[in-house]
């Protein structure tokens, strides 16, 4: 089992009384499968996939992933963590906006202290391999939004990681060009065998997963 | 790429706020730079101008009083001349122009005149009034530079030769003081007889308003044989660096000369550590402020780079960085903005200082190269200092708040 998710549950504190983002969740997510998360807005999908990427803490609750409690880490230990593990792939992209494609897909690289000729060839390989070489010079606002999200997805799989995180990888695109980047993960799953969580308010993009899940005012409904 | 690389992008991709924040320590530096350059040629000529008043260090027989040696008395004790050799033989920093004296009052016609054996070249270098009367001696240029090489390039390559008298004054020639010539209708090549001695006049030195202008001062050792005396001398006056006095000159002189009473002339002393004192006030008042400018300054800066990068930084800590990444990224980038800001601070003080130093002060500056190393080490320290807490802050973004921000 990759993660193991017992009785999560994560309060965010507010002036009129806590909120409760997550409720006592509970689910397994086996090694290599596709899980996408839907639910209306509020209903706590992106608090949970940040919780499950180690970015934060529960209120209570365990996450275990391959039997290992991950939030019993410090911050260095979550930060390794989701270094070695855990690639991240954002609506907005989250690329570095003065570092080139090349450059961003080779930072996570230059963590794990890997030397600059070593970077700089898996880089240009992963961007070679989601057509993207002869963009590797480029800024990001040099480049369409299809294109900045598949940057994106060359970073997170820059450092080979067992789970990929998705939050509404498609929400800033054009319908053609989400179908793409959801292909493009979907061959990265079955290829190379990463499990990938999205999550994702389109009902065309839940239909990627091989396992549906839909939350609902913070519990698992389905 | 690694950390280095990922500050230089960062520098570079904001150019005017890399300038903007370069401009805060160029400023700060070259001020400090400016008022340092102009200080170090001020403290010179003040060196040189507060030499002009003469000695400041007078050695006296054991038992004698200042009076004593102001008034010439007959009985006064003396000590042998060897003594200057001694000081001259030390290695005491600080030291300078020797003026070895035996003064004794003695009989010329009805009037008690005070007769002054000295040593000419250095008696001359130490009373700069005498000069001016056209007897000229040791050009001492400044008391507190011992390897000063405006002095070596006179011809003394040792420079405690320098303290070594130079006799230029004839054996049977006198100096006499301008109240004695008048007393006793003297004028230059006038003859006068001491003590069955007969002595010309080589020249009548100007009104002092001193002890001086009631004197007859003649060559030493011809005064020591006059009177009887043998090697012995009546004081030493000295002129010490006022820094070194401060520093304990005179204790050591003390060891050097166990048997004698070493005492300052107050007023030029304290004259002297006074103005020391004050410019160096004066400089550290500018650091001071500097420090706190500067330091505030970098800090507000580094500050509002930290607010305009959070979603940047939070990125980083999502992909894997360590919170120490973080704290190292911005020092670094501190420490860069620290050395190129101490660097041109140097080169633009320094050449406010040799454009403006002539014509705001009257001075010439030059290039004071130490300041560069100085300026340097002091801008990257306030760079540092000033980056601390935002590095600190920045290290404690939490990247999910900045996810959630799109």
């Amino acid at each position: 089992m990759l993660l193991r998710v017992e009785n999560l549950s994560k309060q965010y504190p507010h002036a009129d009384g806590p909120v409760d983002a997550l409720k006592d969740i509970t689910f397994n997510v086996k090694k290599g499968i596709f899980v996408t998360i839907t639910g209306p807005s509020g209903a706590g999908k992106s608090t949970l996939l940040l919780t499950l990427g180690g970015l934060i803490y529960p209120s209570s609750g365990h996450i275990f992933f391959r039997d290992h409690a991950l939030y019993s880490s410090s911050h260095n230990g979550l930060a390794d963590f989701r270094r070695k593990h855990i690639g991240f792939v954002m609506q907005n992209f989250s690329l570095i906006p003065y570092l080139s494609a090349l450059r961003n897909v080779m930072i996570p690289l230059s963590f794990q202290k890997m030397d600059k000729d070593t970077q700089r060839k898996r880089a240009t390989d992963l961007l070679d391999s989601i057509g993207l070489k002869e963009r590797m010079n480029h800024l990001p606002r040099e480049l369409s939004a299809g294109q900045q999200q598949r940057v994106a997805i060359a970073r997170a799989i820059a450092n080979n990681p067992s789970l990929i995180l998705a939050d509404e990888p498609t929400g800033n695109l054009d319908p053609s060009l989400a179908q793409e980047i959801l292909e493009l993960l979907k061959t990265l799953n079955i290829e190379k065998g990463i499990t990938v969580i999205v999550v994702t308010h389109s009902p065309e993009a839940a239909d990627f997963g091989t396992v549906r899940v839909r939350l609902d005012e913070g519990r698992l409904v389905q | 790429m690694n950390i280095y690389s990922l500050v230089w992008q960062e520098l570079w991709h904001r150019k005017s706020q890399m300038i903007s924040g370069l401009l805060a320590i160029t400023l700060g530096i070259g001020v400090i730079v400016g008022i340092r350059s102009v200080a170090v040629v001020s403290e010179k000529a003040v060196a040189v101008n507060l030499d002009n008043l003469g000695a400041n260090i007078l050695v006296l027989p054991q038992g004698a009083s200042v009076d004593d040696y102001y008034t010439a008395d007959i009985d006064a004790p003396t000590f042998p001349e060897d003594y200057v050799e001694r000081i001259v033989t030390s290695t005491l920093p600080g030291l300078d122009n020797l003026s070895p004296k035996m003064t004794r009052r003695v009989k010329i016609g009805e009037y008690n005149i005070v007769l002054t054996g000295i040593l000419p070249a250095s008696e001359i270098a130490s009373k700069p009034i005498w000069q001016t009367a056209g007897l000229i001696g040791n050009d001492l240029q400044t008391t507190c530079a011992l390897t000063n090489p405006l002095n070596q390039s006179q011809g003394f390559e040792d420079e405690r030769l320098q303290r070594k008298s130079i006799d230029s004054l004839g054996l049977h020639d006198c100096l006499v003081g301008s109240a004695t010539a008048m007393r006793l209708g003297l004028s230059e090549g006038s003859k006068i007889k001491i003590k069955n001695s007969e002595f010309l006049v080589a020249k009548v030195l100007p009104e002092t308003g001193i002890v001086d202008d009631d004197r007859i001062f003649a060559h030493l050792h011809t005064v020591q044989n006059l009177l009887g005396t043998g090697h012995q001398i009546s004081a030493i006056e000295i002129m010490g660096c006022c820094n070194a006095i401060s520093e304990g000159l005179l204790g050591k002189l003390r060891n050097i000369l166990p048997d004698t009473r070493i005492t300052t002339i107050g007023q030029i002393v304290s004259t002297q550590i006074e103005t020391n004192r004050l410019m160096n006030k004066v400089s550290l008042i500018f650091l001071i402020i500097i420090l706190f400018v500067g330091g505030i300054s970098i800090g507000n800066f580094m500050w509002a780079n930290v607010n305009e990068r959070r979603k940047e930084l939070g990125i980083l800590l999502m992909i894997g960085a360590p919170k120490s990444s973080i704290y190292i990224m911005l020092l670094v980038k501190a420490t860069i903005l620290g050395l190129v800001g101490g660097i041109l601070g140097y080169a633009i003080g320094t050449l406010a200082g040799v454009i403006l130093g002539p014509q705001l002060a009257g001075i010439i500056v030059r290039p004071v190269p130490i300041l560069l190393v100085w300026s340097a080490l002091l801008s990257v320290v306030i760079a540092i200092l000033g980056s601390l807490l935002p590095a600190h802050l920045a290290a404690k973004i939490e990247p999910f708040t900045i996810m959630q921000e799109v």
